[in-house]
C-alpha cells in the first residue's frame, strides 16, 4: 500500500505541512545568520523571507564599516552610479569594477577609523621611551599618508564623473577603465602597505 | 561631498525609519543601489520588510473593519501574507524572465528590489487606507467594498511593483523592457491569486467569520462577478472544482 496514501492529505494538512516546512527552514537560516554575527533584526527577518536572505549565508559576515570617510565614499559612489546610469552604457564603468574599488576604499577607511580610535584613546601619548614615541609618531604619519591617499582616490572618482561626460559627449579623454585601474592600483598600494606591516 | 546628479546618500546606520520610508517613496532606485554592499543589504532588508509589514497590517485592519470584530484581526494577519507570498514565490520566475532577456541579476540586488517594490506598494496602500475606511463607514455595499479594496491594491501595485525594474542598471533595451513587463505580469497574477486563496478580507456583515474560505473558482471570475454584483447584475454561479476540492471529496476530507 502506498505509504503516502495512509496520510490524509487534505488541503489544510498540506498547507500546514508547507507552512511548517517554510518556517522550519526559516529558523535554520535565521540561526545561520545569527551565528555569522548579523544583527538580530536581519536574522529574524529570515523567518518571513529566508529565500531572499539566504545569499547572506555565503561569504564572510558583512560588517557595516565605519571610518572618517564613510559618508563621502557613499556619496561619491552614489553620484558616480547615477552618472553611469544616465549615460546608459554599463560597459563604461562596470558594476563589478566599481564594487571592487568601493570595497577596497571602505576597507582602507575602516582601518583609518581604527587608528583614529586608538590615537584618540591616547595611544602613544604618554610614551616616555624613545622607541614607543617613535612608533607612535610613525603611526600618525602612516595615518596621514593613508588619509591623503583616500582623499586622492575620492578626488579621482569625482574627476571620473567629468571624464565619463567627456567620453560620452566628445569621445575624448582618457579611457574611463584606465582611470579606474589607476585608482584601483593606488588604493591597492595601501592594502600592500598594511599587509607588509602585518607580516 | 554633495552630488550634482544624485541625491546625497545618508550613510547606512544613520538612516531613520521615516527617512527610509521617504526614500522608498521618492527614490526607490537609490535604495536598491545599496544592495551592492552586503552590509548595507543586511541593514536594509529587515527595515524595508518591517515597513512593508506595517503598511500591510494597516490596510488589512481597514479591510476587516467592514465586518468588524475578529475579522479585523484576521485580515490584519492575512494582508502581510498577501504581500510576502508573491515576493517569495514569484522572484525566481522574475529572475528567469530577465534571464530570457539576457540579463543576469545579482541575488542581493533582486531580493532588495523585490522587498523595495513590496514596501512601496504597502506604503501607498496604507496611505489610501483612510479613504477606504471612510467609504466603508459610509455604508458601502458588500460587493462595492470588495471592488474598492481590489482597486486600492491595483493602484498600489501599479505604483510599487514597477520598482522591481530598478534591479536593472543602465540603459533600457527592448529586451529589458519586455522582461520588466513580464515580471510585472507574473507578480501581479501571483498576488491576485494569493489574495483569492487567502480570502476573505472583506467579509459580509452577516456571514460566519472564518480565517480562510475553501477554494472555489479563481480570482479572475470573482473580479468579473463582483463589479456586476455591485450593479445588481448576478450571473449564474457554479463554483469550478479545484483539484484539492475534488481530492477532498474523494478522500472524505473537509
Amino acid at each position: 500500500m502506498d505509504a503516502l496514501a495512509m496520510i490524509s492529505w487534505s488541503g489544510t494538512t498540506l498547507t500546514g505541512a508547507i507552512a511548517a516546512g517554510y518556517v522550519g527552514i526559516g529558523i535554520g537560516v535565521a540561526a545561520g545568520l545569527s551565528r555569522k554575527g548579523l544583527p538580530l533584526g536581519t536574522a529574524l527577518s529570515a523567518l518571513a523571507v529566508w529565500p531572499l536572505l539566504a545569499p547572506l549565508l555565503a561569504g564572510d559576515a558583512p560588517r557595516v564599516r565605519t571610518g572618517p570617510y564613510d559618508a563621502r565614499i557613499a556619496d561619491t559612489f552614489a553620484a558616480l552610479a547615477a552618472v553611469v546610469a544616465e549615460v546608459g552604457d554599463p560597459g563604461i564603468a562596470p558594476d563589478g569594477e566599481l564594487d571592487v574599488l568601493r570595497t577596497a576604499l571602505a576597507r582602507a577607511d575602516e582601518r583609518l577609523g581604527l587608528v583614529d580610535k586608538w590615537l584618540a584613546a591616547g595611544l602613544g601619548a604618554d610614551a616616555d621611551a624613545d622607541g614607543p614615541r617613535r612608533q607612535a609618531e610613525a603611526l600618525r604619519q602612516a595615518r596621514a599618508h593613508a588619509a591623503t591617499e583616500i582623499e586622492a582616490v575620492l578626488a579621482g572618482l569625482a574627476e571620473l564623473r567629468l571624464q565619463i561626460g567627456l567620453v560620452t559627449l566628445a569621445g575624448q579623454g582618457i579611457s574611463v577603465r584606465d582611470q579606474l585601474a589607476g585608482l584601483r592600483s593606488r588604493i591597492a598600494a595601501l592594502d600592500e602597505v598594511s599587509a607588509v606591516s602585518r607580516a | 561631498m554633495q552630488s550634482d546628479n544624485a541625491r546625497p546618500v545618508t550613510p547606512i546606520g544613520e538612516r531613520t525609519w521615516l527617512g527610509l520610508g521617504g526614500d522608498l517613496l521618492r527614490a526607490p532606485e537609490s535604495v536598491v543601489a545599496q544592495a551592492s554592499d552586503a552590509a548595507s543589504f543586511a541593514w536594509l532588508a529587515p527595515r524595508v520588510l518591517g515597513i512593508a509589514l506595517i503598511g500591510a497590517v494597516v490596510l488589512g485592519a481597514v479591510a476587516g473593519s467592514y465586518r468588524g470584530g475578529v475579522q479585523i484581526g484576521f485580515a490584519a494577519v492575512k494582508m502581510p501574507l498577501l504581500f510576502l507570498v508573491p515576493l517569495v514565490v514569484a522572484l525566481p520566475a522574475v529572475r528567469a524572465v530577465y534571464g530570457l532577456a539576457g540579463v543576469e541579476l545579482p541575488s542581493r540586488r533582486l531580493a532588495l528590489a523585490g522587498l523595495v517594490a513590496m514596501a512601496r506598494t504597502s506604503l501607498v496602500a496604507a496611505a489610501m487606507a483612510p479613504a477606504v475606511w471612510l467609504a466603508y463607514d459610509s455604508g458601502l455595499g458588500y460587493h462595492a467594498a470588495i471592488v474598492a479594496l481590489a482597486g486600492v491594491l491595483l493602484l498600489a501595485g501599479a505604483a510599487g511593483l514597477p520598482s522591481v525594474a530598478a534591479v536593472v542598471t543602465g540603459r533600457r533595451t527592448l529586451a529589458t523592457t519586455a522582461a520588466a513587463l513580464g515580471s510585472l505580469v507574473v507578480l501581479g497574477l501571483v498576488t491576485a491569486q494569493t489574495g483569492w486563496v487567502l480570502r476573505p478580507f472583506v467579509a459580509r456583515p452577516t456571514a460566519e467569520v472564518t480565517f480562510v474560505r475553501p477554494i472555489e473558482g479563481d480570482v479572475f471570475g470573482s473580479l468579473v462577478r463582483a463589479p456586476l454584483a455591485a450593479a445588481d447584475v448576478y450571473l449564474r454561479y457554479e463554483p469550478e472544482h479545484s483539484p484539492w476540492r475534488d481530492r477532498d471529496t474523494r478522500d472524505g476530507g473537509e
